[in-house]
């Protein structure tokens, strides 16, 4: 070895490190827990069940049959349905909290937040509750004449996407709306234009990035939720669903069919996000920090009507909690309620389920635990040591955020069904699950955290005489803990409310909440339903009050 | 304390930025020695190689006689002042100072003597118990200084960590960073882009362009004596004019002057006079060097002295600052006026190397 290639060597050396051994750690768990999977489900959607052999007949199928078709058709309708829903609670809320005065705004984010993280399926027993055949919402609705379809089907689903996605839409285009620069409003109204004129067009075009990704997320999440059309739909067929029915059903399942559904329902997701990035590119326009819109009063009949329009679409989209917490402490005989109140369904679950209690918190602790760990880490490297690996694992962590989790589950079925990984019908399968498609959410929040600590601050410790772990740990995450905290506490929201991906996943002794719920439900055991939910609900509540108290970005955290 | 050699350092950045080409330098145990130039010449690369943040292609550091280019960083026992301060905001400062002597597993009671007397000479007595977030911009970097002189550093490495602050405050540190590196010895590279900060605190400047370095030398001689055309613009203000240079003699225009060290050069050259060397009358003047006439088209008074911009009648432009004109010299502006350029301050560049003749 010459003595060139040796100094190079040396140098290459130095340059290896901790972050590179958690780069390759991070690259191989991608790669088993998430390429691994849906590569499964690729191949599984090209293979003919009865000999094995390539075909595109599955994809056929589908597209061909009349009953599939409509599924698709469906899936669309309420993609479309629940982000226009979002569209139109989202963006007026948004404008009338950012630019007029309005009392208790903190309130109405929090509510906003609230609904957004209280899981669907909760929402959809609870509306089934209300505006059933039974429901007393719909009696006392038709005792003054109003009249309402059947809360099963598309109405239903549609009633409970609009008033859980709205928030998205409200807080990504109220922190847009309040960082407008106001000097382009004045020029505006100083061209001429006149108030509404201004909004739709400069307001409006300046804050349409923040508008197109909350309506985005809105569809997507639509069409990748589970347990609301399960729950609501009837006999309201779409993709999420369909896949779930072709890969459990009692006839031995089809996992052909089911993935691809499944590749179906991810390449929709997938074309949504291309139109949209197309959409706002070149059009993200820098907001002023320092010149910010005026929040004006508003007097008379004006500002009860702003007040009204606030507060009744943030208090619509609470109820269903709040119906379900009230329920929870209703006395109940088996399954049916009776007046007065008790706390016979916490007896009950305690009795017969309080191993589904303690493994939905084992669970998701462990999840986050994983989530936080790798997340923070991984976060670092994004933000602080780019590479070309780096890169490439950023571009893998956007996967997740289109799988639909039944998807990720069947995948982890044929993944992890036999071989040297097995481990169907084990709580890791569903830790790891929760863990991967929570994964890229806690990377995000650490690499933008470690955007605004100034790199020198690391680098300070480093000439100083820290070890580069020494560094990270004696300052670089110090600094980073609140944000940390903050994560970790939403990655637990989402863990403990998992159901779709956890429904196909489960057998008898990992039972999770959502699941029990969900199985309570179409057993029509609502008052246990509700008890578990309000433990839910319970859970969630707290872990918000925290990432309040320890994220700078407060409700946009969320987002 | 030691010696800093640079020996042939390269460093590129990809696709194709050249940060740093073949730099060669030599920088002595206690000197206080400027990297100047323009932004992005080079010198927080050159500056961090030395830190060992980035690890050059090719050449070798050698800091006290030993090759530290397979050193990390962090054993590499330079003390480092930012930009942007770079004090740890979740510590007090007292804890700030002391984190560098925590990692070198110094004893306790040494510790805390030896942060005392850091805080004290950077004026920062009584601070100790302070966060970060109390103190003002100027301590922030009094504590970025403390803390990086604590440990005793063999190289004290600052990248323009007075840029941040005001004008006054800017002064005010410069001279405390100088009497404090004065006292201690301590062998200093100090990164600015700012030319009258590098004249004030310098013992030896290094004038970079492009990677590239033109001109070590002391203030003195860089500014009097620079190397190159670049060298000579970029270090206070500079008048060029074309001229040529042979065995004849200087000429500029039709005027030509005896030039007695052209050592048999032959072609065009940039003819360079620093504003206060160029003189102006009313009438013609009797002064050894070249003189031309012009109109003045501005007077600009800056209280040290009066500048007069002149346009020659082929449209050249020069530039003359008087210490100390007389009174009917001071409302000259739009009218005809008389410059003499003395020989013995002019200094020529060859006109397309830019290297001095
Ligand atoms: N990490 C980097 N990647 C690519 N180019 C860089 C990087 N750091 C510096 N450069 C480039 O190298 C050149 C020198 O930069 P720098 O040393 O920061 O200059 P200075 O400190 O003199 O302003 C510039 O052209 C800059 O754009
Ligand atoms: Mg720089």
């Amino acid at each position: 070895m010459t003595a060139a290639m040796a100094a190079g060597l040396r140098r290459r050396l130095a340059g290896l490190n901790i972050w590179t051994v958690v780069l390759a750690v991070a690259l191989i768990v991608v790669f088993i827990l998430l390429i691994n999977p849906l590569y499964n489900i690729l191949v599984a959607s090209f293979i003919d069940r009865k000999d094995g052999s390539f075909t595109l007949g599955n994809y056929g199928r589908i597209l061909g049959l009349g009953f599939y078709r409509s599924a698709l058709t469906n899936s669309l309708i309420i993609g479309f349905g629940g982000m226009i829903g979002a569209l139109v609670l989202g963006v007026p809320l948004a404008f009338l909290t950012s630019r007029f005065h309005i009392r208790g705004r903190t309130i109405v984010s929090t509510l906003a937040v609230l609904a957004l993280v209280s899981p669907p399926f909760i929402g959809a027993y609870s509306w089934i509750m209300m505006l059933g055949a039974n429901g007393w919402l719909r009696h006392l609705l038709a005792s003054v004449g109003i009249g309402l379809p059947s809360v099963f089907g598309i109405f239903g689903i549609l009633l409970v996407f609009t008033l859980k996605f709205y928030p998205f839409v409200f807080l990504l285009t109220a922190s847009a709306l309040s960082s407008v620069n106001r000097s382009l409003e004045d020029a505006g109204e100083n061209l001429g234009c006149g108030p509404y004129r201004r909004f739709f067009k400069i307001t409006l075009p300046l804050v349409f990035p923040a508008v197109s990704s909350g309506a985005l997320l809105a569809f997507v999440l639509s069409i990748a939720d589970f347990g609301t059309p399960q729950i609501i739909g009837g006999e309201f067929r779409v993709l999420s669903t369909e896949a779930y029915n072709l890969f459990t059903s009692e006839i031995g399942g089809n996992p052909g069919l089911a993935s691809t559904v499944s590749i179906i329902l991810i390449s929709i997701s997938l074309v949504f996000i291309i139109l949209q990035r197309q959409a706002v590119n070149r059009r993200n326009f820098a907001g002023s920090l320092i010149n910010r819109p005026e929040v004006k009063f508003l007097r008379g009949g004006k500002s009860v009507a702003a007040h009204a329009i606030c507060y009744g679409i943030v208090i619509a989209s609470s109820i269903p909690s709040i119906v379900v917490v009230v329920m929870s402490f209703r006395k109940t005989q088996g399954p049916v309620f009776h007046p007065g109140f008790s706390l016979s369904s916490y007896a009950r679950i305690i009795r017969e389920v309080p191993d589904v209690i303690t493994n939905s918190f084992l669970f998701s602790v462990s999840a986050v635990i994983l989530i936080v760990t790798l997340g923070t880490l991984v976060g670092y490297i994004l933000a602080r040591r780019q590479s070309f690996l780096s890169g490439t694992l950023d571009s893998i962590l956007m996967v997740p955020y289109i799988v639909p989790g039944v998807v990720l589950g069947i995948g982890f079925i044929v993944a992890f069904n036999t071989g040297r990984l097995a481990m169907t019908g084990t709580g890791l399968i569903i830790v790891l699950v929760i863990f991967i498609r929570r994964l890229p959410y806690a990377v995000r929040s650490s690499s933008s955290i470690l955007k605004q600590i100034s790199n020198s601050v690391e680098e300070a410790a480093i000439s100083l005489g820290a070890s580069p772990a020494r560094a990270f740990i004696k300052v670089t995450l110090p600094l980073m803990l609140p944000g940390i905290v903050a994560g970790a506490m939403m990655a637990f929201v989402t863990a403990i409310n998992e159901l779709s991906s956890s429904i196909i996943l489960y057998v008898g002794g990992t039972m999770t909440m959502p699941v029990r719920i969900y199985l309570s439900v179409l057993d029509g055991e609502f008052g246990t339903a509700a008890a578990l939910s309000t433990i839910l609900l319970t859970s969630t509540g707290i872990a918000v009050y925290f990432v309040f108290r320890y994220s700078s970005a407060k409700e946009n955290a969320f987002v | 304390m030691a010696s800093v050699e640079l020996k042939s350092i390269r460093k590129t950045y990809p696709p194709d930025v050249t940060a740093l080409d073949d730099v060669d330098l030599t920088i002595e145990t206690g000197e206080f020695f400027t990297l100047l130039g323009p932004s992005g010449c080079g010198k927080t690369t050159l500056l961090r190689t030395i830190a060992g943040f980035n690890i050059q292609d090719s050449g070798a550091v050698i800091v006290g006689g030993r090759q530290i280019d397979h050193v990390p960083a962090y054993r590499r026992d330079t003390g480092m002042v930012f930009q942007d301060y770079a004090i740890f905001p979740h510590m007090s400062v007292a804890d700030n100072v002391a984190f560098g002597l925590r990692n070198r597993k110094v004893p306790k009671d040494e510790i805390n003597e030896r942060v005392e007397k850091a805080l004290a000479m950077a004026r920062l007595e009584g601070f100790g118990h302070r966060l970060p977030s109390q103190l003002s911009g100027g301590q922030q970097q009094r504590v970025g200084l403390a803390r990086a002189m604590v440990i005793r550093p063999q190289v004290l490495l600052m990248d323009e960590p007075l840029s941040n602050l005001d004008a006054k405050l800017r002064i005010e540190l410069r001279e405390d960073i100088r009497g404090i590196q004065r006292e201690l010895g301590i062998t200093t590279v100090y990164v600015t882009h700012d030319q009258e900060e590098a004249l004030v605190i310098s013992d030896r400047i290094c004038v970079m362009e492009g990677g590239v370095v033109h001109h070590v030398g002391a203030p003195w001689e860089i500014y009097r004596q620079p190397k190159t055309r670049f060298v000579a613009g970029f270090v206070g203000a500079m008048n060029f004019l074309p001229g040529r240079l042979t065995s004849a003699g200087l000429a500029l225009g039709e005027q030509r002057l005896a030039w007695s060290k052209s050592n048999g050069y032959d072609g065009d050259v940039a003819i360079a006079i620093r504003p206060e060397d160029v003189t102006v009358q009313i009438g013609a003047a009797d002064v050894p060097g070249f003189g031309l006439a012009g109109r003045v088209v501005r007077i600009s008074f800056t209280g040290r002295d009066v500048q007069y911009t002149v346009e020659c009648a082929d449209g050249t432009s020069i530039d003359a600052h008087i210490a100390n004109p007389s009174p009917e010299l001071m409302d000259q502006t739009g009218n005809e006026i008389r410059l003499s350029l003395p020989v013995d301050r002019v200094i020529l560049f060859d006109k397309s190397s830019g290297q001095r003749v």
